[in-house]
């Protein structure tokens, strides 16, 4: 005979007898209402961290049991922040086992932790420009230490099984998690951490079932850029199978800093790493001229890199450290980055216009999309935040399919058509517009078949003739071998033409 | 002839005529009259609701002939709906006993008129904000059916979020 086992905490299917009679209402009474509408009624505040609204729902969950299982479910412990340790160390104390008794973690889809404790937090001293300390404040409470954190953050991680998103925000450069004892990096010789190291390396031998986590997110401290490393994240690689998104805002990613660190073998997979306001620092080059920059083992199966709020050029070489795991098969840039853009002073306007900087960046398009060498396993390229009819400049293309100029002298290739021809040679390309390209004027024009409007119109309100003179020299290049999707600021699409057979 | 009439029908068969554009408020009503006239209305054309009382009827097609030519923010913004305040005609015309409140929202959502029933949930919003579990109790008259002991432990579970 099959047995069958549920997954979850045993505890959460033991059902006490109810000490009271359920209270039934009449029709029209507001605990009565469908589940839909007391969700929109509760909606209404705002459970976030930052309001203070969480209290009415807080009361409101203390009214009846019906109310309490609704505002626990979907709103209270739907979404957890801790704004600080001693939050969390209270909450741990109640609601995770052996401590606590309550279900409540399993409602638990995106855990949040601003300012996370690090180790020996007090006394810690930072210099800047090796001249002004400052003193970093002990974030642990009299009573817990760094310890208990990282033991009751593995038992929440191990214990929530609806967990979708985990965040841990206004990291400082010291933050880390225990890297197992065996590797003798960073490991403490403390003996609650050993025992940790030990139950932390069984932990994953015990599972039977793969746990994945939808997206982990770090961010630093604000206004500071600090260095990435394996021990960053090290914990959470222990109680997952797979991360399908790893997002990092304000690091370094430091080529040789993480190839020469040692970092023990695991068998969690990265799928998505996002680098937001990233900096690239390729020093391995610089410092093993001899070596052949190698895959970092943390990013050995990331396939789809996305690259956000890009500052510098220089920070675009990541795709270089990144793709040599020869798994990267799509490429996602924010095409509203600074770094893409040259900013025009006029005398007659006083805020300097953005122009997208073609002449230094066509080049860098057209390699990526080239299908060839190190860039032949990248097959999509997405585009987002784009402000692709601001860069679209009607006259020019008629004026440059008519000019009369010398065949020997070579056309120009740092132009939007350039741009549009050279991204046409990639597999699969989605182009997401920004939101600032709700609504833009076009241009009426008998010649090309342009035929809208002399005011602002929805971009949505454009026919698919429209896109195709608009997008004319991508969908004619590469013999029209390219998928083309675009879409508005809120994924709806908007235009699509698949690849001629 | 006159422009014809959409006629609405409540559950105990009274009959409103309203324009066009009034019914069109209603989601559903305005799927049915596209999805039944594909050439546009000809003639009247009635629209059973059989879930909504004459009295709430009424109510609720005032509400639509009052906004007829409001547009509304965009449904998928669901930020832009929450923090913006309930108009003042709409207070007024949703100071009702608690039962019409609850019957206009049930209409609203049967006959998906999404801005009667934000409308409707915020005010049931403000009367509980800043209100303590037993003075929810009495504005809603909810039955407290936790034991001393279950309403203890609730207050346990609930106190680091009371101060986070």
């Amino acid at each position: 005979m099959k047995k069958y086992q549920l997954i979850g905490r045993k505890n959460i299917f033991v059902r006490q007898r109810p000490t009271k009679e359920v209270a039934s209402y009449p029709l029209l009474h507001i605990c009565s209402l469908p589940l839909e509408i007391i969700l929109f009624i509760f909606a209404q505040f705002d459970s976030s961290p930052t309001s203070s609204d969480h209290l009415n729902l807080i009361h409101l969950s203390m009214t009846c049991k019906k109310f309490n299982a609704i505002a626990n479910r979907h709103f209270i412990y739907h979404h957890i922040a801790f704004k600080t340790p001693e939050t969390f160390y209270k909450f741990s104390e109640v609601h995770l086992a052996p401590h606590g008794d309550s279900n409540k973690i399993n409602y638990t889809k995106l855990l949040e932790f601003s300012n996370p404790p690090i180790r020996d937090s007090s006394n810690l001293k930072i210099r800047i420009a090796g001249q002004y300390k400052i003193e970093s404040f002990s974030s642990t409470s009299d009573r817990h230490t760094y310890n208990d954190f990282v033991a009751f953050l593995t038992q929440m991680l191990n214990q929530s099984y609806g967990l979708s998103v985990l965040s841990f925000t206004e990291i400082s450069p010291d933050f880390e998690f225990p890297v197992e004892a065996s590797n003798g990096n960073n490991a403490t010789t403390n003996g609650s951490m050993s025992s940790f190291s030990s139950m932390w390396s069984k932990k994953k031998s015990q599972r039977s079932n793969r746990r994945t986590l939808k997206k982990l997110i770090l961010k630093a401290q604000s206004g500071w850029s600090i260095p990435f490393k394996f021990s960053n994240i090290s914990l959470i690689l222990s109680c997952f199978d797979v991360i399908e998104e790893l997002e990092l805002v304000n690091f370094i990613i430091d080529d040789y800093k993480l190839l020469t660190a040692s970092i023990p073998t695991y068998d969690t997979s990265i799928n998505t790493l996002i680098l937001n306001s990233c900096i690239y620092s390729g020093t391995f080059k610089k410092k093993q001229p001899h070596r052949k920059l190698t895959s970092s083992p943390l990013f050995d199966s990331v396939t789809s890199l996305m690259l956000s709020n890009i500052n510098s050029g220089n920070d675009l070489s990541v795709i270089d450290f990144l793709k040599v795991n020869g798994k990267m098969t799509t490429l996602g840039l924010d095409m509203n980055s600074p770094s893409f853009y040259t900013s025009k002073v006029s005398s007659t306007v006083v805020s300097p216009k953005k122009t997208f900087n073609f002449s230094k960046y066509n080049g860098f398009f057209k390699l990526v999309c080239s299908r060839q060498g190190s860039y032949s396993n990248l097959h999509e390229l997405v585009l987002t935040n784009f402000n692709l009819v601001e860069c679209f400049d009607h006259d020019a293309r008629h004026a440059a399919e008519t000019s009369d100029v010398d065949s020997w002298i070579e056309p120009s290739t740092d132009t939007f058509e350039s741009f549009l021809t050279f991204i046409g040679n990639i597999e699969n390309l989605s182009i997401i517009l920004s939101k600032s390209t709700t609504s833009s004027r076009f241009k009426t024009c008998v010649k090309c078949g342009l035929t809208t409007t002399s005011s602002d119109i929805n971009i949505g309100a454009l026919t698919a003739s429209n896109w195709s003179v608009l997008l004319k020299p991508l969908l004619n290049a590469n013999e029209g071998n390219c998928n083309v999707k675009v879409f508005n600021y809120k994924s709806e699409q908007l235009f699509t033409r698949m690849k001629l057979v | 002839m006159s422009n014809p009439k959409v006629i609405v029908i409540s559950s105990d068969d009274e009959k409103f005529p309203v324009d066009p554009k009034v019914a069109e408020k209603s989601l559903l009503m305005k799927n049915m009259i596209n999805d039944l006239n594909p050439d546009g209305l000809q003639e009247d054309f009635e629209i059973p609701t059989p879930n909504v009382r004459a009295n709430v009827l009424a109510k609720v097609l005032e509400w639509c002939e009052h906004h007829k030519n409001t547009i509304f923010p965009d449904d998928d913004d669901e930020d832009a709906k929450k923090s913006a305040p309930v108009e003042e005609w709409d207070k007024n015309f949703l100071k009702v006993d608690q039962e019409m409140l609850y019957e206009i929202m049930l209409a609203a959502n049967y006959l998906n008129i999404r801005p009667l029933l934000d409308a409707g949930c915020k005010m049931v919003a403000e009367m509980i904000k800043g209100k303590s579990p037993e003075e929810l109790r009495r504005i809603f008259n909810i039955v407290n059916d936790f034991s001393p002991e279950e309403e203890a432990a609730i207050r346990r579970e609930n106190e680091w979020a009371e101060d986070r």
